[in-house]
């Protein structure tokens, strides 16, 4: 199991089988230097729980 | 690409929260020993001139009370108070920056690595901040703390920003 968790950290395997409706980007993106740090106990900050729905994309006419 | 950014926004708008609520717990915690000791010490001296025969009772509570004001200065969530404060000062300024760099994120003005290099930028910031203050200690992890920055940010974002429905 502690396996299976490092490598959905490294982005190894795809995190949509083990934590689905979670967050729907893949680990791969996780691989982030504030992850690393929180790892390692220096922070305790938790991950939000949900993402608020993306804002409408205005694009600029051309 | 934007949504990529647009997660990383709002982690950090809710860890601001987050220390914001973590602040306010430590104020009050402090407030409430303060109060409960200057009380109890006052009130054992009037009581003591009052009822005399009880004078190892009040005498004790005064003892206690004294002690507890000692270590209260000692206590981590004493530091707290002012690494909180001086931590959300900091990181305030990066969060309104990445704030204002996901207009040009989400209008596509920026080509995809231009985005990687700018959200990554802004967490370095970020993480070299939050180890600057947290190198001797550590935030306990408070379930009330993350339900009322959970709640904070959907409402902050919903009133600032167009969201889509879901």
């Amino acid at each position: 199991m502690s396996s299976k968790k490092t490598n959905l950290r490294k982005g190894l395997i795809n995190e949509s089988s083990h934590q689905k409706g979670k967050l729907n980007e893949g680990y791969a993106h996780n691989v982030r230097i504030g992850s690393k740090i929180k790892d390692e106990g220096i922070c305790s900050v938790p991950e939000q729980e949900t993402v608020p729905p993306m804002p409408k994309i205005v694009k600029p006419k051309k | 690409m934007g949504h990529f950014y647009w997660t990383r926004l709002t982690q950090k708008k809710f860890e601001l929260y987050y220390f914001s609520e973590h602040f306010k717990r430590c104020v009050k915690i402090n407030r409430i020993i303060n109060i409960l000791c200057a009380i109890a010490s006052s009130s054992s001296i009037a009581a003591w001139a009052t009822w005399q025969q009880l004078s190892f009772y009040w005498g004790a509570i005064i003892v206690i009370s004294q002690l507890i004001i000692a270590i209260n200065e000692i206590l981590p969530y004493q530091s707290r108070i002012k690494i909180l404060s001086d931590l959300s000062a900091e990181l305030t300024p990066i969060y309104y920056d990445m704030e204002k760099s996901w207009y040009r994120v989400a209008n596509g003005s920026l080509p995809e690595d231009k985005i990687y290099d700018i959200c990554y930028a802004y967490l370095k910031q970020w993480n070299a901040i939050e180890e600057k203050y947290f190198r001797d200690d550590c935030l306990p992890i408070s379930e009330k703390c993350k339900s009322e920055a959970e709640k904070q940010k959907n409402n902050y974002f919903k009133s600032n920003f167009d969201l889509e429905e879901e």
